[in-house]
């Protein structure tokens, strides 16, 4: 069977996704562990989180499943410029069927970690600090039963300001959760909200302190699972029977997939030429010198 | 018991004891999908305003097992097409529901149907998922959006009638000396329209819950009731006798 | 006089503007300037250089909805005995619904479909069709003062779409415009998730600007294709259903019969003009 990833990143991937379980509270962890990279996910990596969830979903000790991430952030979103054999030689592009192989698996197959996440059984929380971008944001915050987020993090199609939102407006159940305005200004700014605005909205269930987050998150997540198996089963089998009532499922990867023929036009900034030549870093750094237009506005809460 | 008293076009129907819904009483089902199919064909009947007696609107109850009971009886008193919850949704006239107290099981189911929603201020509403199979997990999404819904259900926290009105599952919320003031004047405000506006709107209303799945849902009732049990949630009339576990209290 | 609906282009910044310039009414639309409205719409979809447009209004408001003095002759056209017939043909009324707002050459249908990133600044009065372009573009700056609100569906029972209304502040929300004839202020707005955002009037044209620049940042084929998988997710938010029952159900909500007692606005135009009409609604329905 075709394996993703290179050699270095399928060696590095058991590492960089840490998994933990506690039987006697009936918490599990999945603790990404990339943090020099705030935790950018390989292709491997988002493989051995899909087969973690899938253990979860299969063991009986496991009621709730936490996702969080190590170091500055939480999860900056999938790798941008990782090469896993995508490309045959001697060509620029991605051929169709490549780029419908992999996204067939991202979406439905074995690396649907995003799949995984909104269909387990288990209770599924995101604990999210620093940085929450791109795919961290509408396949894994999305998709997860509760969202507990740091005050200050950053969340958001941040990506969308150099590789277009791809997916991140249409997404369905980011409507549903943000309502339709929010998830058009997040996906067509690339402006991130913070955790306290996350709260407001209705994406996060919880806002918490960085310093409590990770505990906070445990015994929340340990106190969901002292409820009866029987219950949780039976409720989350409702809320997807309803979900596929309300039909809000439209995979991001029509987006995603288009994202790839994407062409700059020459008063556009040139991201993959700046990658070529500084690096994913360099490339955000020339993304920086561009003018920011003043910052949207922010709505002032209700008036004292 | 169930209550209707007209006047000025608005019809308020008082329920004396909400738990005997919780518990899928046949008979008060029955009387409350009548008032409001009545409520509904009475062309002096321009808004209703559902009310609870007591300190409570809804609280807590142990669920019953009781023999008496058949399922279509309780199908066609709750969730059939003539049903109390879906004459709620689907009804031809705006309801607006006040609640005091605690609100838990059917007081719960209800507030998803109902079209507009008062608080007292010191009101507590619990997710009913647990105890009612009729309750609409559509309409809670569309209500209060998709996360909000599924963090009510799973985490069984009440809500309080602030973090409601925020949540926008609460339209108002007012002291609970003006309860029935204020919903009484939203009714009188949505009795202003023309009787021909109100079927109108009640057509486009309809044909965009059914248009999310909310009957869907409710056709998918029977099957929820006959899965409580099996989920260690006991609950009224099921087809197969097979015994589960005996009623266990909640932590 | 100065167009009514008029468009300007700053290419260099990837930004056009259709302003809607009959301040004197409020900014009150009239057929001919719905109908120019799309045309601009439609000469703007096709400007590679634009990767925005903003839409705002002349004087202290967005736009106070369609022109009442319009409502009467709303049927006329599109019916072929043209006004032989005391009442108008349902065929006609089905028509002029479904011709100037939800079909394809409707006004909404095409603010939806427009390739480009819509930016609404909202003011004053975005009331009815004011209300709808808030709706139906992409993102919305309000100044503090900025109200809301449905008035017709008080007169006639909802007539329109109720799906994006619904997808944008939830259900029980969307009910106090369709029942209540609630006047949202910007706040309530806001909060409920109609606007993105709040600012005092004399910063809005700034603010507007603002995020419009953030979002000429993204590239074109990122905003066109994004723009076109949009048009799935609507269709299963059933927006594309919304859209069609607001055609069938607007014409025939239009047959509406008046019992004694209740507000016959088109009987109050025809007695008092439109002022003392719009006034004696207000009161009747209890608005501020």
């Amino acid at each position: 069977m075709r394996q993703y990833g290179n050699l270095d990143s399928l060696r590095l991937a058991p590492a960089q996704v840490l998994f933990s379980k506690d039987g006697r509270t009936g918490v599990a962890r999945i603790i990404l562990n990339r943090p020099e990279k705030h935790n950018a996910l390989s292709v491997p990596m988002r493989a051995r989180i899909a087969e973690l969830i899938r253990q979860c979903d299969a063991d009986e000790e496991v009621r709730a499943l936490i996702i969080s991430g190590r170091g500055p952030s939480f999860c900056s979103g999938n790798e941008i410029n990782e090469d896993w054999g995508q490309r045959g030689p001697g060509y620029r592009r991605f051929s169709l069927t490549t780029g419908v192989r992999y996204g067939t698996d991202m979406t439905y197959g074995r690396l649907g970690f995003s799949q995984a996440l909104s269909r387990s059984s288990k209770i599924t929380i995101v604990q999210m600090h620093g940085y929450c971008a791109a795919a961290a944001y509408f396949m894994i915050a999305t998709k997860c039963d509760f969202v507990i987020a740091a005050p200050d993090a950053r969340i958001g199609a941040l990506e969308a300001r150099f590789l277009g939102p791809a997916g991140a407006v249409s997404h369905i159940h980011l409507n549903r959760i943000l309502g339709t305005k929010a998830a058009r200004r997040l996906g067509y700014t690339a402006e991130p909200i913070s955790g306290e605005e996350a709260l407001r909205l209705g994406l996060a269930h919880r806002c918490v302190p960085e310093a409590h987050l990770e505990k906070e998150t445990g015994t929340f997540a340990a106190r969901l699972a002292r409820r009866p198996s029987g219950e949780l089963g039976y409720l989350k089998s409702r809320i997807l029977a309803g979900e596929g009532l309300l039909d809000s499922h439209l995979p991001v990867m029509p987006g995603l997939l288009l994202s790839h023929f994407f062409q700059t036009e020459p008063d556009e900034l040139q991201f993959w030429k700046a990658v070529k030549a500084g690096g994913v870093a360099g490339a955000l750094k020339e993304d920086k010198k561009r003018a920011a237009g003043a910052r949207p506005a922010r709505a002032a809460g209700p008036k004292a | 018991m169930i209550t209707t008293r007209t006047k000025d076009g608005i019809a308020t129907i008082t329920l004396s004891d909400c738990r005997l819904l919780t518990r899928s009483d046949v008979q008060e089902g029955r009387a409350l999908a009548d008032a409001l199919q009545t409520a509904g064909d009475d062309d002096g009947v321009r808004a209703i305003v559902l009310l609870a007696q007591g300190r409570d609107f809804c609280p807590p109850v142990r669920p019953v097992r009781s023999q008496q009971a058949s399922l279509p009886d309780i199908q066609s008193a709750y969730a059939g097409v003539t049903g109390v919850y879906q004459s709620l949704a689907y009804g031809r006239k705006v309801v607006v529901m006040g609640i005091q107290g605690r609100c838990t099981g059917a007081g719960s189911a209800l507030a998803l149907c109902a079209d507009f929603v008062v608080m007292g201020s010191s009101a507590r509403i619990q997710s009913p998922f647990s105890s009612v199979p009729e309750a609409s997990f559509t309409l809670a999404a569309l209500i209060m959006r998709l996360n909000r819904a599924k963090g009510w259900i799973l985490s069984d926290e009440p809500m309080s009638a602030l973090q409601a009105e925020a949540a926008g599952l609460a339209n108002r919320v007012v002291p609970e000396g003006r309860l029935r003031r204020e919903a009484l004047g939203m009714a009188r405000s949505a009795a202003r329209m023309p009787l021909d506006g109100i079927a109108i709107s009640r057509v486009m209303l309809e044909t965009y819950l059914d248009s999310q799945g909310v009957g869907k849902e409710f056709d998918h009732a029977p099957f929820y009731r006959n899965a409580l049990p099996q989920a260690g949630l006991p609950v009224e009339g099921r087809v197969s006798a097979k015994q589960s576990q005996p009623a266990r209290g909640r932590k | 006089m100065s167009a009514r609906i008029f468009c300007s282009r700053d290419a260099a910044a990837h930004i056009a503007t259709i302003t809607i310039n009959r301040p004197e009414a409020r900014n009150a639309f009239t057929l001919d300037m719905v109908r120019r409205f799309c045309a601009a719409l439609e000469d703007l979809e096709s400007d590679d250089a634009i990767k925005v447009i903003v839409i705002r209004g002349e004087g202290r408001d967005l736009s106070a909805g369609l022109d009442v003095a319009e409502a009467a002759s709303l049927y006329a056209r599109g019916d072929a005995q043209g006004g032989k017939s005391a009442r108008p043909s349902l065929r006609a009324r089905l028509a002029a619904h479904h011709e100037l707002w939800w079909g394809p050459q409707g006004l909404y249908h095409r603010l939806v479909h427009c390739r480009k990133i819509t930016v609404v600044a909202a003011k004053g009065k975005c009331f009815g069709t004011g209300l709808n372009l808030c709706l139906y573009s992409d993102l919305v700056i309000a100044a503090e003062g900025a109200s809301f609100s449905q008035p017709r569906w008080a007169h006639v029972g909802v007539d329109g779409d109720i799906a994006m209304l619904v997808a944008a502040v939830g259900l029980r929300r969307a009910r106090e415009l369709m029942f209540l004839s609630a006047t949202w202020p910007a706040q309530a707005a806001w909060q409920y998730g109609l606007v993105d955002g709040v600012v005092p009037g004399r910063q809005l044209p700034r603010a507007v600007d603002g995020l419009a620049r953030s979002c000429a940042m993204i590239m074109r084929d990122g905003i066109a294709a994004e723009k076109q998988v949009v048009l799935a997710s609507l269709a299963k938010l059933q927006v594309e259903l919304g859209f069609a029952a607001a055609s069938v159900l607007g014409g025939w909500a239009s047959n509406i019969l008046h019992r004694p007692g209740e507000f016959n606005f088109l009987r109050e135009l025809g007695d008092h003009g439109p002022g003392k009409a719009i006034r004696r609604s207000n009161a009747h329905f209890g608005r501020s």
